[in-house]
């Protein structure tokens, strides 16, 4: 063949050209040298009739199902969460003043040195919680649950208030995140400690920060073997431990996880006493 | 630097556009992650995302396409992150229940083909995406382009590459739906 390169078409460049053919995405010179080529090669002109054949099947017989009404709910939720969170407008001027501000504060981060003990959830301020925070969440005022400062004052405010709704409900709108749903602190094998419980993708997994501690699960029963390894490992770059629990939504958050943790604490020998 | 500014006109179109396209996002996610939990997490991500990056969307014709390549760049990303966690997300897969099928899910089934499912899922995984885009939701080469990055020849090849093997897998298939 010859001509420039727009215009010859062997069956190589003629089989890739085909899908932006049948989508009408080709330039008019190239559409003719198309044409031109599938009325001379039969080959080709059979693999046109059969992309239009698959594109036809595809849309007739592959699955085409609508989004479920429960994912559409929580889905829906969420956009409706973000649209809430709308930030107010700033001047040009402070916007690039805070942009400033906010790579300084960036440069000043990066150029003190870490202490490498303290990697993530260094956080007892996440665990300044009261009981009063607790009422706030149950009244719907708080964005996630807390559980109070100790479990023991948590069960105390329980048990003095029976009309309290239970089980403390995890919202479907929470979305793939992992998040806190509460937190409190106590003292573990000895060492202040934090004991704070997370749900991640709607199940409740639990998470307990002990700080410079190794740590061998070998032993704790309600975790598989790979879970034990899994986790001490986890635990040994992180300096948490990290396991979940059998538990639905709709169990008391105030029960399982922290018969979980005393069975652990006793199976290290050293009672848990919370604060 | 900070474009990103969210006003309540801005809040109004996000939630119109975002919805739009819901249908088209789940079914796009389903086939890509394989089961409808993952797939209602891929789509909750995509929104977070998309909103935090709407000041990009110039135009609401370009939504879709748009939303699309969010989508699946979030797939590709968590897609490594579970390479490089794989403990973590094989210990979460067992949270995975198996759903109920609802009535509409009964209804669909009796409309689609197994068949032409069980072809779709031998295509190699990057064929595969190409064609669900293409052929099934039904995005031009250059919107694909776009959306996966891959240059529009790539595109085109691998569409057609897809499409020649599925001919072969479904050629029975066609015959008896009368098909030449």
């Amino acid at each position: 063949m010859t001509g420039d390169r727009e215009t010859v078409m062997d069956c190589s460049r003629a089989l890739d050209n085909l899908p932006l053919l049948l989508s009408g995405e080709v330039d008019g010179a190239t559409a003719a040298a198309l044409h031109a080529h599938l009325n001379e090669c039969p080959e080709c002109h059979h693999q046109l009739s059969g992309q239009q054949e698959v594109q036809h099947i595809l849309r007739t017989y592959a699955r085409r199902e609508s989004v479920p009404l429960d994912v559409q709910q929580a889905v829906t939720a969420r956009v409706s969460e973000l649209c809430s969170t709308r930030r107010q407008q700033f001047p040009a001027a402070l916007s690039r003043g805070a942009a400033v501000l906010a790579l300084l504060a960036l440069a000043i981060v990066l150029w003190f040195p870490r202490d490498q003990g303290q990697r993530r959830f260094a956080g007892p301020s996440l665990l300044q919680v009261t009981v009063e925070d607790h009422r706030k969440t149950l009244q719907g005022q708080h964005d996630f649950h807390v559980m109070g400062p100790s479990a023991r004052q948590v069960f105390q405010y329980f048990n003095a208030n029976p009309a309290l709704p239970r089980p403390l409900p995890i919202r479907p709108a929470e979305g793939p995140r992992t998040r806190l749903i509460g937190g409190r602190s106590c003292t573990l094998l000895g060492v202040k400690s934090a004991y704070m419980v997370y749900s991640h993708k709607g199940h409740l997994v639990s998470l307990s920060v002990i700080p410079d501690r190794s740590l061998d699960l070998s032993g704790l029963r309600s975790l598989q073997r790979h879970e034990q390894r899994y986790y001490t490992g986890w635990y040994q770059n992180y300096n948490a431990l990290f396991w979940r629990t059998p538990m639905s939504t709709n169990t008391l958050i105030s029960d399982l996880p922290i018969g979980d943790l005393m069975a652990f604490a006793n199976l290290m020998g050293r009672p848990l006493h919370p604060r | 630097m900070f474009g990103w500014r969210k006003t309540p006109d801005s809040s109004s179109r996000f939630g119109q556009l975002a919805l739009t396209h819901l249908d088209s996002l789940y079914r796009i996610a389903h086939r890509l992650v394989g089961n409808p939990v993952g797939a209602e997490d891929l789509l909750q991500e995509t929104y977070i995302r998309a909103w935090a990056s709407f000041h990009q969307l110039h135009t609401d014709n370009h939504c879709r396409a748009w939303l699309t390549k969010i989508l699946y760049n979030t797939w590709h990303n968590q897609l490594k992150q579970k390479q490089n966690e794989s403990g973590w997300f094989a210990l979460n897969d067992n949270f995975t229940s198996t759903p109920v099928p609802s009535p509409e899910d009964e209804l669909v089934a009796q409309t689609y083909s197994e068949e032409v499912e069980r072809a779709l899922q031998r295509l190699a995984p990057e064929m595969r995406e190409i064609i669900i885009l293409a052929d099934i939701e039904g995005f031009k080469c250059r919107e694909i382009s776009e959306i996966t990055g891959c240059p529009i020849g790539t595109v085109a090849a691998r569409l057609s590459r897809g499409r020649c093997f599925l001919h072969k897998k479904l050629s029975r298939f066609a015959q008896s739906r009368g098909y030449t």
